[in-house]
């Protein structure tokens, strides 16, 4: 008997009891809140940075006023600088230089300071992850209060392979309990809010 | 009310005092109190060392000397907890009336008393030891993990108190490492509870630790009294009772 | 040759072996440090109280993932083959491995396929339970461990002593020492920026150069058939994302049912761990990436058969979050490797024996039984109530210790017997009147930092019956 047959055997003879699942919905004693403003407030204090638009002022323009000089590389709808090779989804690895990533965000979660992007969007898996400092571009209409509305947008956010939610910079406390930002993954992470 | 006393048997032998406050303040409040005078132990000690197997003999005598009255008070979260959840006997009809009619000291006080004003006068800084299975088993008090309104009996009953001032502590509800046989098992990790237990009492300027299980107070005590501190141990029942 | 190629990482020692008291008499003899231990961890405790108050809806949380995982183990059974066939549709390859052992050896012979003799691995409790690190290495294969903290471990020899916070019992100075000798730090230097800076670039090295990464699953899910990795660090995509293949390990106890479910799951694992209100990914992996292969590696060892019992099967909900270990206070001073086995503290103690009674037989009377980890608990598991019944289990099947077996039976005898209790209770407190030495000496636990009790002239039952007449 293969070890998936004795495994699903054995599962199926431990007497379930027969248990539903609870109703899963939105509590109505869940705080209600700005969502702007708790967004903003969440991810300033996990150590992400967010950046609102000056009126009449671009995408582009903001994202240079906080990186500088720096390479950028984007792909952002809403900016254009250095753009992805061709061939890197199948050789990430030559992105490991990349100094700033833009790239835009599905859509955020207030409570957490979460954004939502998908590889349909940012094209290379390890790009938000192999580059220095991360920026993300999110609209404000695009801000929901809590994970579980979260879910209700990537389910009518149709397919993707991979997916996933950053919140902030990466980062560690696995010394002393000593907050350390910029672990293995970026070293910042600015949201840049639109519209 | 017919109320039977349930007394621990370390308060039986240790501490008579407690089981004396205990009966003297239900007795000012207007209970009859009986004292089955044949009773010896809740049969925790075993059942906590893994051996509930051997404590039918507790439990027959229990069954056999509490049924009958309209409550079962002990002044022991502890064993009051122990009571409710592990007494099955051949009588399984008293068993189960005595179940559901055991009840901790404070509780009784507030729950089933309704007591809202006590005569006592105790002008001294008390810090307030919760004792884990009355609170988390007995919900005596609310635990810090839960999201949940805070609440305490013993305290709600302290404060009545003349002249009592509290303490507040720095970690209101961890556990003094006394645990039953643990006490002697894990004696290094115990005593480190303890120990910590005590300074923090001391440390908020504490002058007598109360709560309502002397199993803890009794491991405080004798950390208190190897550390030669200025701070003693009492029950609630006893500070209920001082005038 | 680099520096890093010539490295040598110590050989894992074997987790300790004796029992938890003598490991926790051990760890007690440095007082300062198992007040900095101890410290530490109930900070961590007070972060996710402050997290979990921040939530008017926190005990629902709690409720309804418990009701969700309830669910899940009710359906294991057709839940686990709707996941197997998704992940199929969606490209991945699935193992099932009936214990450790195989998972080992399926693990192994996928990196044989690819010619590969180095991998990184991201956090895996699983794989630390199935002791893969050291099965690979006796097989050839250089591990690394990409999490800063299981580095550190690594690097030291040692297995972790947190699940989630693996050398939360190394102090900054010690891990300076440690990154001194094997990646070349300045001596002296403790800076936990300088040193994670350092952390960094070491592991971006293998990050680049490794072909095959192994990750863990936090949350599996059987609808779509995607997983779910939850870092702070980033190590796990930053490995997965740069090699050929992905090897995902995971218990079978880890699915959920859809996804929507992850939205009760993701506010809670974060908070309860450490009091973030997320980690800072929590990374959906669906399909392999482009020209990668996925493996998903399904593992029973035990989970079946804690399945089937009523009263252990609830400590299959466990999503790892550590929270138990923060709150409980023997744990935080006691040390994680006083358990002695990969999943420390109260949830390890009510998992361990089901794999190994007599190994680790000491495991449930690590307790005082105060019942704050089942309230930390974020999918409400009984842990205290397990405790206890893991005690009538063990001594049932005869692994007390036979002093303790024999003064039990002669406790229960004399507490059954009135008259006997009553002399018994007299002649305790002669003695300690009396003789104090014969309990009052070094051969008694109590008295190594207790007093005894002050004998009372009379039992409560001798005073009642000179002064109380019943009415």
């Amino acid at each position: 008997m293969s070890s998936k047959d004795l495994i699903l055997q054995r599962v199926q003879a431990a007497a379930p009891k027969g248990r539903t699942l609870p109703v899963v919905e939105q509590p109505a004693n869940a705080a209600a809140f700005d969502v702007v403003h708790k967004f903003t407030e969440v991810l300033n204090a996990i150590g992400g940075k967010v950046v609102l638009l000056l009126q009449g002022q671009t995408v582009a323009e903001a994202v240079r006023e906080v990186y500088g000089e720096a390479a950028i590389l984007s792909v952002s709808q809403h900016a254009t600088f250095d753009t992805l090779p061709d061939d890197a989804a199948a050789n990430p690895h030559m992105l490991q230089n990349i100094e700033v990533a833009l790239m835009d965000a599905q859509f955020g979660v207030a409570e957490n300071g979460a954004v939502w992007l998908t590889e349909n969007e940012y094209k290379v898996r390890a790009l938000p992850f192999i580059c220095t400092h991360l920026a993300v571009v999110l609209k404000r209409d695009a801000l929901v209060p809590y994970m579980h509305h979260a879910y209700q947008r990537v389910n009518a956010g149709g397919d993707y392979d991979f997916g996933l939610f950053i919140a902030g910079p990466s980062k560690t406390a696995d010394i002393e309990q000593s907050l350390v930002l910029g672990a293995h993954g970026p070293k910042t992470m600015t949201v840049f809010l639109v519209g | 009310m017919r109320v039977a006393l349930f007394v621990p048997c370390y308060v039986d032998q240790f501490y008579p005092q407690v089981a004396i406050a205990t009966l003297q303040v239900l007795e000012r409040l207007g209970c009859e109190v009986h004292y089955p005078a044949r009773q010896t132990c809740c049969g925790q000690p075993m059942a906590n060392s893994g051996f509930e197997h051997l404590q039918h003999g507790c439990n027959e005598l229990i069954s056999e000397l509490f049924d009958g009255y309209d409550y079962v008070v002990g002044p022991s979260g502890s064993c009051v907890l122990h009571i409710k959840h592990h007494l099955h006997a051949n009588n399984e009809q008293a068993a189960a009336r005595i179940r559901s009619r055991v009840h901790e000291f404070a509780e009784f006080l507030t729950d089933i008393l309704k007591v809202e004003k006590i005569e006592a006068h105790f002008p001294h800084k008390v810090g307030m030891h919760q004792s884990c299975h009355g609170q988390r088993g007995l919900h005596l008090s609310q635990m810090t993990e839960l999201v949940a309104e805070p609440f305490s009996k013993p305290e709600q009953l302290l404060r009545m108190v003349e002249g009592i001032e509290f303490s507040t502590l720095d970690r209101k509800d961890e556990c003094c490492g006394f645990g039953g046989t643990f006490c002697v098992f894990e004696e290094s990790v115990s005593a480190k509870m303890g120990k910590d237990r005590v300074a923090d009492h001391a440390r908020n300027g504490v002058e007598v630790i109360t709560g309502a299980d002397m199993s803890c107070l009794m491991h405080m005590e004798g950390i208190l009294r190897r550390q030669k501190r200025n701070i003693r141990v009492m029950h609630i029942a006893e500070i209920l009772n001082s005038r | 040759m680099s520096v890093e190629e010539q490295m040598i990482v110590p050989e894992r020692k074997h987790l300790p072996t004796g029992e938890h008291a003598q490991l926790a008499e051990m760890f007690n003899r440095d007082e300062d440090r198992v007040n900095w231990h101890d410290e530490t961890l109930w900070w961590i405790r007070q972060k996710r109280d402050k997290a979990a108050w921040q939530i008017p809806e926190w005990e629902w949380l709690r409720q309804t993932a418990s009701g969700i995982k309830d669910y899940v183990l009710d359906n294991l059974h057709t839940l686990l083959q709707q996941f197997e066939a998704q992940a199929i549709a969606n490209g991945a390859t699935v193992h099932w491995a009936a214990d450790a052992e195989e998972h080992n050896r399926i693990v192994h012979s996928i990196l044989q396929q690819q010619g590969v003799a180095r991998v990184v691995k991201s956090k895996s409790m699983l794989t630390e339970e199935c002791g893969l690190n050291e099965y690979l290495h006796e097989h050839g294969i250089d591990v690394t461990d990409t999490d800063l903290g299981e580095r550190i471990v690594q690097l030291a020899g040692e297995a972790p002593s947190h699940i989630v916070l693996p050398c939360i019992h190394w102090k900054k100075e010690e891990i300076g020492e440690l990154f001194h000798k094997y990646l070349g730090t300045p001596e002296g230097n403790a800076d936990p920026q300088y040193l994670t800076g350092a952390a960094r670039m070491h592991l971006r090295e293998k990050f680049l150069t490794r072909k095959v990464a192994i990750t863990g699953v936090n949350f599996a899910v059987a609808e779509t058939g995607e997983f779910v990795v939850c870092t702070n660090e980033g190590n796990a995509d930053m490995g997965t994302h740069l090699a050929d293949v992905h090897i995902a390990c995971m218990g079978i106890e880890k699915l959920i049912q859809k996804r929507e479910h992850l939205g009760v799951f993701l506010r809670l694992l974060a908070r309860s761990a450490t009091g973030q209100p997320t980690t800072t990914y929590n990374s959906h992996f669906r399909r392999p990436g482009p020209g990668q292969q996925l493996h998903i590696v399904l593992v029973d060892n035990g989970r079946s058969k804690q399945l089937a019992s009523d009263d252990f099967r609830n400590s299959l909900k466990c999503i790892r979050c550590g929270a138990c270990m923060n709150t409980c206070p023997v744990y935080r001073r006691s040390g994680g490797h006083s358990y002695h086995y990969a999943i420390t503290g109260p949830i390890g103690a009510i998992l361990a024996p089901n794999l190994d009674m007599k190994k680790h037989a000491d495991l449930p009377f690590a307790s005082t039984l105060c019942g704050s980890c089942s309230n930390v608990c974020p999918v409400e598991i009984d842990i205290h109530d397990q405790l206890y019944k893991w005690r009538q289990v063990l001594s049932q099947e005869g692994y007390a210790p036979k002093a303790k077996a024999v003064a039990m039976r002669g406790a229960a005898w004399v507490l059954s017997k009135p008259a006997l209790y009553k002399l018994g209770g007299k002649v305790a407190r002669l003695v300690l009147k009396y003789v104090p030495w014969l309990a009052a000496n070094g051969l008694n636990p109590w008295y190594k930092q207790r007093e005894m009790p002050a004998p009372p002239r009379q039992s409560f039952g001798e005073w009642y019956a000179k002064n109380h007449k019943q009415s």
